[in-house]
């Protein structure tokens, strides 16, 4: 298996360069690729070298193929090598270095021939140090999902579904309903399907045989709104009630949309849909969405979020607390994800319109902790929900009196959260 | 230890000694006793078991149905509206063949006023898949709940079960009732002891129920078909063992009283039998050559076995407790009717309705059965299907 060099978030002392002059003799004399960085100013001294990223934006760029990615190293084939140095501009952390004489870029190859890596050795104070990484690589390295996902460009959902599968780890068991995520043979953990209405229920029965066997395996359903808000609510009305523990993930699209797009009680006011469509008389759906992650929050659960996946960081974060809230109890993590198809929006917009969605209030990012709200992302300048809804052609006939409806219908849900987020003032 | 117990009661004994690893059950009408029963066995420590308090019967069917999927024993037990509610989870369990044992007090439905006995509920669930099982007395249902767990996790089978009991009849009436030790009960449930605790969960690439169709799901369908036909020879073999441990002998599929050289055959299923029976023997006391013929297994329905019995009868009286809409009479005719046509001899077939809604079905009732039965057989006109609830 692999190595991984760690380099520790220690500041090295300013005179030593044992790692630098190992690299050079290790590479017999040649230039080393381990570089000292000096910020006097931060009082900070450390060494860049390459990370070997395991989706390296070097070898993206290289025209030329000199770039490889090879058993966990990143390799630079000096012959194809014709030193365009676009690597060395792309790079993110400056690992790769450019001997301009020479029209050729060289780079840390993971002391290929020298056996194991010479500046780890040399490190006389351990914060380079090389570790075996397997246990890494299983965790965040390896694809949750065989290749061959089916969906459609832009699906909201599938990303969802592989930060979910990313963050949780293998410990796991994936549960999902009859929708577009039934990737069930597709997918590299334990997954249960379940019908429509039993999601709750079914993660229920097998969450508490894994309790009374003392297995600590987590229970994570990846489920769409219709699942979760409509047929399945009662049951997971009820397994919030009775505190079970396990993670419930709802992937919103506000729709049907595996059935061909028809509305759900997530679908928010004026959007057309197959089953509110927009015509002499019809104006798409008469009534605002029932607003679900708030109903679970208060059923005094352990753990309930709001997130998006043009906020990946906010949003694994909460996964990793809401997996950790199931443990003890029962946990709801409440994604907004497009569908561009049932949106009638450009694919490649996807990850945009969710950033519309929360810089314009529409949906706002905030978690519930043990009773606790409070907001996790704050828009600095709150724009009209026009900006969110001009996005989509699902909204395309609302005119400014019917988005002024919906403006009202945000920032009534808005200002209820912000009360739940404020400290109750003393009588 | 031998105790007086109800219907209900005997069933919560056999639970408590099954110990199954998750039971999930929501109460109604006339399955509370047994609810409240193992509620307080669980209270009292006698029942170590993961207790999922559910808010209605189609969680208590899916927790259950997935807690058998992640490898663990389980029960649940319903009756009338609550075994409807829950019929989605019914089929997926019976098609994905996941092991389970439920109990089904029966009763009405058709009306909200329907809190009253008959075979009419169970009577949706004949095409689910379930095995059925029918006990007739308080000790029978505490055997026969043991039983449906050798069932329904022998690996020749992995089905699930349906023990159903006539509702207030069988579930409010006391009974002497021998209570089996727990010793006895491990032994007679050691061989399927491996079954308990498999589960797909363990490795990676393993799902469950995925999404599948054409050959495939044909394949589980066959399979289906196949497995409960293989449940008339593998339920006689735990009968016999069942018999070794705890020194009670049942009659297979079909329980025969006093049938070898019976001219008129009485068919019923549950309670009634002890009634009819009554009057097998004062019929016989008059000379009348007459029989009762129990069906115990309702699914898989014990084809060859009927077939065989009803065979060269003169007459074949149905004391039926369900109504089969859109045939003009009960479901155990109806089917007895389907088998008969498997007989060389094919015997006068009428059908008698009784003891719906809870009403009596009395020896009067039987007798009168038998007096219209005769009339047709000495050659005058009588309806196939009628109706003594009104005697």
């Amino acid at each position: 298996m692999a190595k991984m060099l760690i380099k520790k978030h220690e500041s090295c002392p300013a005179d030593c360069s044992q790692c630098i002059q190992a690299c050079a003799a290790a590479r017999g004399g040649a230039d080393p690729v381990v570089e000292k960085i000096s910020l006097p100013e931060k009082g900070y001294e450390t060494v860049l070298t390459c990370n070997q990223c395991s989706d390296s934006v070097c070898v993206d760029v290289c025209p030329a193929g000199a770039l490889t990615a090879e058993d966990g190293k990143v390799m630079l084939n000096s012959d194809r090598c014709i030193g365009c140095g676009l690597c060395n501009l792309s790079c993110p952390y400056g690992g790769i270095f450019s001997a301009k004489s020479a029209h050729k870029s060289f780079k840390c190859d993971g002391c290929r021939e020298y056996g194991s890596a010479a500046c780890a050795e040399n490190c006389p104070l351990g914060i380079l140090e090389e570790t075996d990484a397997a246990a890494v690589e299983e965790q965040y390295c390896e694809d949750p999902c065989s290749p061959g996902m089916q969906f459609c460009a832009g699906c909201g959902m599938e990303l969802v579904l592989r930060m979910v599968l990313r963050s949780v780890g293998p410990d796991i068991v994936l549960f999902g309903a009859p929708s577009c995520c039934v990737p069930a043979d597709r997918v590299k953990v334990p997954m249960y399907s379940t019908l429509m209405t039993n999601v709750a229920s079914a993660m229920t029965g097998v969450s508490r045989y894994f309790h009374r066997i003392g297995r600590e395996t987590i229970c994570v359903s990846v489920v769409g709104d219709g699942g979760t808000c409509d047929i399945g609510f009662g049951a997971l009305s009820a397994a919030a009630e009775r505190g079970e523990k396990f993670l419930f993930i709802c992937y919103d699209n506000e729709a049907y949309m595996n059935t061909g797009i028809q509305r759900s009680s997530r679908t928010p006011y004026g959007s057309w849909t197959n089953t509110t469509q927009v015509g002499s008389v019809g104006r798409g759906k008469s009534r605002d969405a029932k607003d679900v992650p708030m109903l679970i929050a208060e059923h005094g659960v352990n753990y309930a979020a709001t997130a998006t996946i043009a906020y990946p960081e906010d949003f694994i974060r909460k996964v990793k607390k809401g997996a950790e809230a199931a443990k003890t109890g029962f946990a709801y993590i409440h994604v907004l994800a497009p569908c561009p198809t049932g949106w009638k929006m450009e694919p490649e917009k996807s990850v945009e319109v969710t950033r519309a969605a929360v810089e314009t209030n529409y949906f706002p990012l905030w978690e519930c902790d043990k009773g606790e709200y409070r907001f996790t992302y704050k828009p600095k300048k709150v724009k009209n929900v026009s900006c969110f809804t001009d996005y989509m052609r699902r909204f395309a006939h609302l005119d400014e009196e019917e988005i002024a409806i919906l403006q009202g219908y945000v920032d009534a849900r808005y200002s209820q959260i912000k009360r739940l987020t404020q400290p109750v003032l003393p009588d | 230890m031998i105790k007086v117990l109800s219907g209900n009661k005997a069933a919560a004994h056999a639970v408590r000694l099954v110990n199954p690893d998750v039971i999930a059950m929501y109460p109604i009408t006339p399955q509370t006793p047994l609810a409240e029963e193992i509620a307080a066995f669980h209270a009292d420590g006698l029942l170590d078991a993961e207790m999922i308090e559910v808010e209605g019967e189609h969680t208590a069917m899916s927790a259950v149905m997935s807690a058998s999927v992640a490898g663990g024993r389980v029960f649940t037990s319903t009756s009338s509206w609550g075994l409807e509610y829950m019929g989605e989870m019914c089929m997926l369990c019976a098609g994905m063949r996941i092991p389970a044992v439920m109990v089904d007090v029966t009763r009405e439905t058709s009306s909200i006023r329907g809190v009253c006995g008959s075979r009419q509920d169970i009577m949706s669930v004949r095409d689910y898949g379930w095995i059925q099982l029918e006990p007739a007395n308080c000790q029978e249902i505490l055997d026969t709940v043991l039983m449906a767990y050798r069932l329904s996790e022998d690996a020749r089978i992995l089905n699930p079960v349906l023990v159903a009991y006539d509702g207030f009849f069988l579930s409010h009436q006391y009974e002497r009732v021998e209570i089996p030790t727990k010793e006895q009960v491990d032994r007679f449930l050691a061989p399927v002891a491996e079954r308990h605790g498999t589960t797909f969960m363990k490795d990676k690439n393993l799902q469950f129920c995925p999404s599948i169709s054409g050959l495939e799901f044909a394949n589980y369908r066959y399979q289906s078909l196949q497995t409960l036909e293989r449940v008339k020879s593998v339920f006689p073999e735990i009968e016999k063992e069942f018999e070794e441990i705890f020194g009670r002998s049942y009659g297979g599929a079909v329980d025969k009283y006093r049938t070898d050289d019976a001219e008129i055959l009485f068919l019923t299923a549950g309670s009634a039998a002890g009634t009819i029976e009554t009057v097998v023997d004062r019929a016989r006391e008059r000379g009348i050559k007459a029989g009762l013929a129990r069906i115990k297994m309702f699914r898989p329905y014990p084809r060859q076995e009927m077939a065989a019995l009803l065979d060269g009868r003169k007459a074949v009286a149905t004391i039926d407790r369900s109504i089969c809409l859109g045939w003009n009479c009960g479901h155990l005719h109806m089917e007895a009717l389907a088998a008969v046509s498997d007989a060389a001899q094919k015997p006068l077939m009428l059908d008698f309705i009784d003891g719906i809604a809870s009403t009596d079905i009395t020896i009067d009732h039987i007798e009168k059965a038998l007096a219209i039965t005769r009339t047709a057989l000495a050659g005058h006109e009588v309806q196939e299907t009628n109706w003594l609830i009104w005697e």
